[in-house]
């Protein structure tokens, strides 16, 4: 399938870089509803390469759209939020009942993540706007540099609780079903677990990001929960998170449906498609590209507020 | 006495590519009584976990399907498996991390990819970065091979691996009692490029003859890699071993050596790539 | 087919799930089925489709100044208009947390687990102080 994946990344391509051209000549004849497609079909895209790729759809939409649209950034991190708060929510309830969101282990996680959020947020909507660039073009390169450079552990190895994880009694079991094991795990380092949630809260807010890329090394390398329980309680702050942070956006007037709705229903589409993909494709050459891709698109928001390419 | 190996590591993932791999393995644990890892990789990310759920559950019950298998075959043949399922998106860096984490000596793996025709042809690219990659030897079974019983055949030129493969391969011979037989190759038809090989086999049998290896010493002409296949079949060796790249540039430190890929490919016997 | 497992989901966790599950579908079909409404024109808007082009790229501030877009719950009068019934759909996904958070206190409480009645109260507080849009006003 190398000529699907061909075809999927020129169109990407295509459509990211057909539509600052059409802002230039003109955008503001064509007709309204160019917009909201142009939108559909890019977050549809994005939602296919997203999952093979492992880099979530939430963190590809801001800086890709912000960067390549000509909507401004308010609009568009309101939407990210969306994107990834509907993503979460697609797949929270499975992942509760399945023990691999662990209601113990995120919530006390999610309740600081979710109070520093709307400060991110109302912190990112009070922001001029060339300064929330700046800042969002350097996270987006910081991410990448995590996402190259961030190992895991499937299972890490965590010789005794720390004293608030005893206190909270966060632990669990869950059913490998491959190995067809139980798996028995606790957390360690939960303080400081709490402070790296509380930033990752912030930027979440902030920039309209999914937090993904951020939650599971905490909970994974930090905390040393197994990968799936960090992955699938991740996936669970981020319906509380975003949540939060969506109401400040929302309350704001910063939630248009015109460009909110097309995002977040082509981007759970291409979902459907993109997790039919991971063994067809060769996922670590799709991930080379989305991150190169994301590389591009920090560069531009840097560039952007700085002011250098406009 | 130890042998060359003591912590093998069998990386299958039970298809029918998988199964040359796993008869050897399964020999060497019960020739040498040694206890036998397995590792299973399976394609996956924390991204595709969460976002479908219920996909993951198939493949997984599918998985486990293979091992259930895998660790039935085990028992037939006598051997106790620990296996190991490793997630990730490139699967031969789990097989090498499998390997680092365990301070394996030997990885154990079939020789075919087992997706898309052309990879059916030549040596798996899965396969190909566990051979240039992994921190130890690697062994390539082809599907239809046995564990070896009649000769082993070590190919040697003057590169850094020379001394490593000499004395692995005169190890290995002694310990399973068969005769060896080194071969050096001159490419090219001339009296220096023939004098040039000999002086490496002569150096690499001293080498081998210190494990008390019977040895048997060849100088061949011919592009390498043909050249010891060529060899190989006429001397009847049913194990070639060999190292990881010859005396090629430091540009090609990269790759893994053009003659080591070409034996393999050919190969209707297991190749032992001797590694680090 | 799998051997037999010590492992069971904690019950408040399938209580959570399914609620939340149930919340995120509703704001699903109602944000899709508002926002189809609004595009093909069965609902009336609050800023002609024709201005949208020019609209989006001013900033949050100049956009409310040439639409008079309510902020805070202001666009709930205005349900009947397609934008905001497709909000009201987003509302309700930005909400369905408040669902099964009080039925996991009510868990909690009876196993006088109270850390985590407190945590999820708090969490509840700071959703409902997020959508009460008191921290958003005045601007």
């Amino acid at each position: 399938m190398p000529f699907a994946l061909a075809l999927a990344a020129a169109a990407l391509l295509l459509a990211i870089g057909a539509t600052p051209a059409l802002a230039a000549n003109g955008g503001e004849a064509a007709p309204w509803w160019v917009w909201p497609l142009a939108l559909f079909v890019v977050s549809f895209l994005l939602g296919i390469v997203a999952i093979p790729a492992g880099v979530g759809g939430g963190i590809l939409f801001v800086p890709i759209v912000g960067g390549f649209f000509p909507f401004h950034l308010d609009f568009v991190r309101g939407a990210g939020l969306l994107v990834a708060l509907a993503g979460a929510l697609s797949a929270g309830p499975m992942l509760l009942r399945s023990g691999l969101a662990d209601l113990r282990l995120g919530l006390p996680l999610a309740l600081l993540a979710s109070t520093s959020s709307i400060f991110g947020a109302l912190l990112g909507l009070a922001l001029p706007v060339a300064a929330v660039e700046v800042a969002l073009g350097i996270a987006i390169l910081g991410i990448v540099a995590l996402m190259v450079t961030a190992g895991k552990s499937e299972q890490p190895v965590v010789a005794r609780p720390d004293a608030l994880a005893a206190a909270l009694s966060i632990h669990g079991v869950y059913r490998d079903t491959a190995s067809g094991e139980d798996v028995r795990w606790q957390v360690h380092r939960t303080p400081l677990g709490l402070i790296l949630f509380t930033g990752i809260g912030v930027l979440a807010g902030m920039f309209g990001i999914g937090a993904g890329w951020a939650n599971v090394p905490a909970l994974n390398l930090v905390m040393g929960a197994p990968l799936k329980v960090a992955a699938g309680t991740s996936s669970f702050i981020l319906t509380l998170v975003d949540s939060s942070a969506a109401w400040v956006y929302i309350n704001k007037g910063a939630v248009l449906a015109v460009i909110a709705v097309p995002s977040v229903a082509g981007m759970m589409l291409g979902a459907r498609i993109g997790v039919r993909l991971l063994t067809i494709l060769k996922a670590a050459v799709l991930r080379r590209m989305v991150l190169t891709l994301l590389l591009f698109a920090g560069l531009r928001a840097l560039m952007k507020g700085t002011g250098l390419w406009t | 006495m130890t042998a060359t190996y003591s912590r093998l590591l069998l990386a299958t993932e039970h298809t029918e590519f998988d199964v040359g791999a796993e008869r050897v393995a399964f020999a060497l644990a019960m020739r040498h009584r040694l206890p036998l890892a397995a590792v299973v990789p399976m394609l996956s990310n924390p991204v595709y976990e969460v976002a479908a759920p219920e996909l993951v559950a198939r493949a997984e019950q599918e998985i486990a399907g293979r091992i259930a298998a895998l660790r039935e075959a085990a028992t037939a043949a006598g051997v106790t498996l620990d296996i190991h399922v490793r997630r990730g998106d490139q699967p031969w860096r789990e097989i090498v991390a499998e390997a680092a984490q365990r301070e394996s000596d030997l990885i154990v793996a079939r020789r075919r990819g087992n997706r898309g025709f052309m990879s059916r042809l030549m040596l798996g690219e899965m396969v190909g970065n566990v051979a240039l990659h992994a921190p130890c030897s690697v062994l390539l079974v082809p599907r239809a091979c046995g564990v070896w019983t009649r000769r082993v055949l070590a190919g040697v030129d003057g590169g850094p691996a020379m001394a490593d493969v000499a004395r692995y391969a005169g190890r290995l011979a002694v310990e399973d009692a068969l005769p060896l037989t080194i071969v050096g190759v001159a490419m090219q038809d001339t009296r220096e490029a023939r004098e040039a090989a000999a002086a490496v086999v002569a150096s690499a049998e001293a080498i081998a003859a210190k494990a008390g290896a019977q040895i048997d010493s060849r100088v061949v002409e011919g592009r390498p890699r043909d050249a010891i296949t060529q060899l190989a079949a006429e001397v009847g060796a049913d194990l070639v071993v060999i190292g990881r790249r010859g005396e090629a540039s430091t540009l090609k430190r990269l790759m893994l050596g053009s003659t080591t890929r070409g034996v393999v490919e050919a190969a209707s016997y297991p190749v032992l790539i001797v590694g680090a | 087919m799998n051997s037999p497992s010590a492992w069971e989901t904690p019950a408040e966790q399938l209580r959570y799930a399914k609620l939340l599950g149930l919340g995120a579908r509703l704001g699903v079909v109602v944000t899709i089925a508002a926002f189809a409404a609004y595009a093909i024109g069965i609902l009336p808007t609050d800023v002609s489709f024709a201005r949208i082009p020019e609209l989006m790229r001013m900033s949050l501030e100049d956009y409310l100044a040439a639409t008079g877009r309510p902020t805070g719950w202001g666009w709930l009068a205005q349900i009947r208009n397609g934008e905001y019934a497709s909000l009201a759909g987003i509302a309700i996904l930005a909400s369905c947390s408040l669902l099964p958070l009080p039925v996991i206190i009510l868990h909690y409480a009876r196993r006088r687990d109270w850390i985590f009645v407190i945590v999820c109260t708090l969490q509840i507080g700071i959703l409902l102080l997020a959508a009460s849009g008191a921290l958003t006003a005045g601007h």
